[in-house]
């Protein structure tokens, strides 16, 4: 559906934090389903841990909030920013080797505040899942409401 | 769900997402949030989602712009579920 590349015309993340490889599945304003592949070659596995890489529950959380990035396509020159997390669970360790198939949907919006109910697989197993708030800013608002 | 219902629930909503005690609300009902209790747009919004969640109702973008004190939320809330 998208690639990297375009992933990367969609969403500001860069390296080291671009953690989304590809979107399977897209539905303007709706859902998007896309994978990242978890590999040894990151740093932050040799802190996490030394001899038993796990991939921090955070970054699967990081790839949903990029995933669900996805979403902001077609609404012109925006950023979201993540405002709240909720009930987020973390069933199984993920690990190098294992491909990380994300999926998010919208559930509400009010305003400018949008909703999502995101989960995370390997091998068809639930590994994760949450709900995310997301405030969506136009870029020429951002500086104002930073210096609020 | 009766009126004192209604009104315990929003009051835990609010405290909730504001992290205050209700002694904080309760004798303000009628006070602007956003003036006197210094309440953000981003925890009004987070207001409002929980409540259209919890009593599972819609609440219309026109209409949050008068949602400013606890007693107008109530008063809305009201209406919406036919509770006199």
């Amino acid at each position: 559906m998208f690639d990297i590349n375009e992933i990367k015309n969609i969403n500001k993340h860069r390296y080291p934090f671009l953690l989304l490889d590809r979107v399977l599945e897209y539905e303007e304003g709706k859902r998007a389903k896309g994978l990242k592949n978890v590999t040894i070659n990151e740093a932050f596995f040799n802190g996490h841990f030394p001899e038993q890489p796990i991939l921090p529950g955070v970054l699967i959380i990081e790839s949903m909030a990029q995933l669900a990035s996805i979403l902001t396509k077609d609404m012109g020159n925006v950023l979201g920013f993540l405002s709240s997390i909720y009930n987020a669970r973390f069933l199984k360790p993920v690990v190098p080797g294992d491909q990380l198939i994300i999926e998010v949907e919208i559930y509400q919006r009010v305003k400018n505040l949008y909703r999502i109910k995101a989960k995370a697989e390997v091998s068809e197993k639930k590994v994760a899942a949450a709900n995310l708030g997301f405030i969506i800013l136009n870029v020429n608002e951002i500086k104002g409401k930073m210096n609020e | 769900m009766n009126l004192v219902d209604v009104k315990e629930k929003l009051m835990s909503i609010v405290t909730e997402i504001l992290e205050v005690d209700r002694s904080v609300i309760e004798g303000k009902e009628d006070v602007n949030l956003f003036k006197e209790l210094d309440v953000d747009s981003l925890l009004a919004l987070e207001i409002i989602a929980n409540v259209e969640t919890k009593y599972n109702i819609k609440i219309e973008d026109e209409e949050i712009e008068t949602l400013v004190s606890f007693n107008k939320m109530l008063e809305m809330v009201k209406n919406k579920l036919n509770i006199k």
